[in-house]
């Protein structure tokens, strides 16, 4: 046991003296630093410009060709588009196409009929929705004209059209709000992500470097391979840890610091605003996955003879895992977190620390099926850490290609 | 202490790399296992520090099965192997801590042997700044720094400059004064010969020969004479002439010559003779193969 803390904090140490790992910690903690204070800037910004009427505004030629009355209707859509100035024109299309390319205006309207019009434009952009909302305002031009037509008074036709359903809902306490539960999952989800593959790497790599510079001999026969491989594991998943708390501690932080900016913010509301219960899961199965990997990674690391041959072994490894990540990823977004895939996956250890965690947060699992689910991780874990130091045991002196699956079940066999 | 080894076999796919291979040593002696490159020394080493078992026999200190948690063995493994990248001194910590020693002990000890070393400026460099023979100097702290009671070195001169390879001869002889048992590898006979005074010679996973070398040395034949002589020729013309009832040849062996008797028990004659004859003689010894000899001639039919 002593000679397990000797390792693990040696092993412990390296991570937290490496520039490397202090330096993206810094940078993370300034990034999220930045990213949540934007909005306390942003504020100050349009604070102090001041609001001129005419600048700013979308400029839309309109070319009414309804025999209407044109300046009524510019008029009607200034009034239902505040941002947008429109001037009435009757310029032939070529003509307000080269217009609008000269950028003399934002873009032209063509009224053929009261309900079908051409929106002459030179980008349309990703956010463009003036299309959009000019329609509605349109319809709601038909209607207002129609409704006068057939002698409703203008305060009527304004209260009809108007007119707003307002809902409230009412959710039973066992439900989910999945909009709501879906930002911090995922980022709790990539955050594991991250963690497993990044982490894992370097257990991987810290053993395949001790055995390629032959250190790996002499600490073999100064203590237990499973000292070793815990220690390792174990001082990569603290060093691991404290990179987290590091920056999710600072950016819950600059979120209080900020937090009269994010009011109406509902994604940083409610990724700050998490439930304890979902937090905790979230360490539970952060740390355990992470561990069943990391144990893995080891083993892996020590089955190669040089660096370069560490990609290719660890591949099979780092697939399943994106695979299911995805798997994961795909049921969140589609909603359905409780599909048949996700209940497979919650009980598969390898798969449950992702998949148990959203189906948490997200849908709806009874609570024996979370006792289930933990209780195969942390066997499979311990199970599999023990395995890892077998396999490091036996692969640390094996110089050569990297054994195939079966052989090393086979060594495993043998050395009983 | 005594340290044994019965019957060790092992090997490898099919290939068998040691044959009942029995070692024996005890405190206050250093038994050097010879052999050629691939003869089976480091398996059989490996096999002692529990790197891997072996298919039969044991490994045994004072006759029981040894444990290794409770012997405290130094091992300088033959591919050296230390962190290139860390520095001396943090390294060093970590592999005394490993052996249970305090880090104030630990850190003590090893400003004691990089002093002795000559390398107590490089605490705190990183190991791969040092030239190769410095960082095996380093590691031989790393082997000695927990005061070992039993120490195994593999191949331990390799890489040494003349100066340190003495430097290392003056600490194993110290070792061996000290009581402690001393096991080491090496094909550099030379070496060898200065203190070991067992050997065990390994040739293709065997022991074809093991023993004490003066013992070994004896059990040669001694019929052959050596006398350092400046009337080197005059004498060879002697023998030649006048003494053909006792000697078959002569052959000059650089200053020296070298005269083949017919029996070893002709050796006072001759002596006598040569003595008589008012020869100038400096020393008149019997030959004895060199251990660089008796090894060649063991283990030259190996692969």
């Amino acid at each position: 046991m002593k000679q397990f803390w000797t390792v693990f904090r040696f092993e412990y140490r390296n991570y937290v003296k490496n520039k490397l790992f202090l330096i993206t910690t810094i940078l993370f903690v300034a990034v999220v630093g930045a990213v949540l204070s934007i909005p306390r800037f942003q504020d100050l910004n349009s604070r102090n410009e001041p609001q001129n009427g005419e600048s700013g505004k979308t400029v839309i030629a309109l070319v009414d060709k309804t025999s209407g009355d044109a300046a009524a209707a510019a008029a009607f859509f200034m009034k239902a588009m505040p941002d947008t100035k429109f001037e009435t024109t009757a310029e032939s299309e070529s003509a307000l196409k080269t217009k609008v390319d000269n950028g003399d205006c934002d873009g032209a309207v063509i009224l053929n009929t009261p309900l079908t019009y051409t929106y002459v434009v030179k980008n349309i952009g990703m956010y463009d929705d003036f299309s959009k909302r000019f329609q509605e305002v349109l319809l709601a031009k038909y209607r207002s004209d129609k409704l006068t037509r057939l002698g409703v008074s203008a305060a009527d036709t304004g209260d009809i059209l108007s007119a707003k359903v307002t809902s409230e809902t009412v959710q039973t306490g066992s439900g989910k709000d999945q909009m709501k539960n879906y930002y911090y999952t995922y980022i709790l989800i990539f955050a594991l992500y991250m963690a497993i593959l990044l982490y894992g790497q370097f257990v991987a790599t810290s053993v395949a470097t001790e055995k390629s510079n032959r250190a790996m001999e002499l600490l073999i026969t100064s203590t237990k391979p499973q000292n070793l491989m815990f220690g390792k594991v174990l001082g990569a998943g603290l060093a691991g840890l404290s990179q987290f708390v590091l920056i999710f501690g600072s950016s819950y932080l600059f979120y209080n610091l900020n937090k009269d900016y994010f009011k109406d913010d509902q994604v940083v509301q409610s990724v700050f605003n998490m439930p304890l219960n979902i937090l905790l899961y979230a360490v539970l199965f952060f740390v355990l996955g992470f561990f069943i990997y990391a144990f893995l990674y080891g083993a892996l690391g020590s089955l190669v003879s040089r660096m370069e041959e560490l990609s290719n072994t660890i591949m099979p490894v780092n697939m399943a895992f994106v695979v299911a990540f995805m798997v994961v990823m795909f049921s969140m977004n589609s909603g359905l977190v409780d599909n048949t895939a996700m209940k497979v996956c919650s009980f598969i250890p390898f798969t449950s620390p992702m998949a148990m965690f959203v189906r948490i947060a997200m849908g709806n699992v009874a609570g024996w099926e979370i006792a289930v689910s933990v209780a195969v991780l942390i066997v499979s874990t311990v199970a599999v850490g023990f395995l890892a130091a077998a396999i490091y045991r036996m692969g640390v002196l094996l110089y050569g290609n990297a054994p195939k699956p079966n052989e090393i079940v086979k060594m495993l066999k043998n050395s009983r | 202490m005594e340290f044994q080894t019965e019957q060790l076999t092992k090997s490898f796919g099919e290939k068998q790399v040691l044959k009942n291979v029995s070692l024996h040593t005890k405190s206050g002696s250093a038994l050097g296992l010879l052999g050629r490159n691939g003869a089976g020394k480091t398996t059989t080493i490996r096999i002692i520090m529990g790197v891997f078992p072996p298919d039969g026999g044991r490994v045994l200190i004072d006759g029981a099965p040894i444990q290794r948690e409770n012997v405290n063995i130094g091992y300088l493994p033959e591919e050296r192997g230390l962190y290139p990248k860390k520095l001396i001194l943090e390294q060093l910590l970590y592999l005394a801590q490993l052996h249970g020693m305090s880090r104030r002990d630990a850190k003590a000890s090893i400003t004691r042997w990089l002093t002795r070393f000559g390398m107590e400026e490089q605490l705190n460099k990183k190991l791969d700044t040092l030239s190769k023979g410095n960082q095996q100097k380093i590691q031989l702290a790393a082997t000695l720094i927990t005061d070992p009671d039993f120490v195994i070195l593999d191949e331990p001169f390799s890489g040494l400059d003349p100066v340190n390879a003495m430097m290392l001869k003056d600490v194993v002889k110290e070792l061996i004064e000290q009581g402690k048992v001393v096991l080491f590898s090496s094909h550099q006979m030379n070496y060898v010969e200065e203190f070991c005074d067992n050997i065990a010679i390994l040739n293709q996973g065997e022991i074809v020969l093991s023993g004490k070398i003066r013992e070994i040395k004896r059990s040669y034949d001694r019929s052959k004479i050596v006398v350092a002589s400046a009337q080197r020729d005059q004498i060879a013309a002697f023998c030649r002439e006048r003494l053909s009832a006792l000697v078959l040849k002569t052959e000059p062996v650089g200053e020296e010559l070298k005269i083949y008797m017919k029996s070893p028990k002709e050796k006072n004659a001759l002596i006598s003779a040569l003595v008589s004859q008012q020869f100038d003689l400096d020393s008149v010894r019997v030959f004895e193969p060199s251990l660089n000899d008796i090894f060649v001639e063991y283990t030259e039919d190996a692969i």
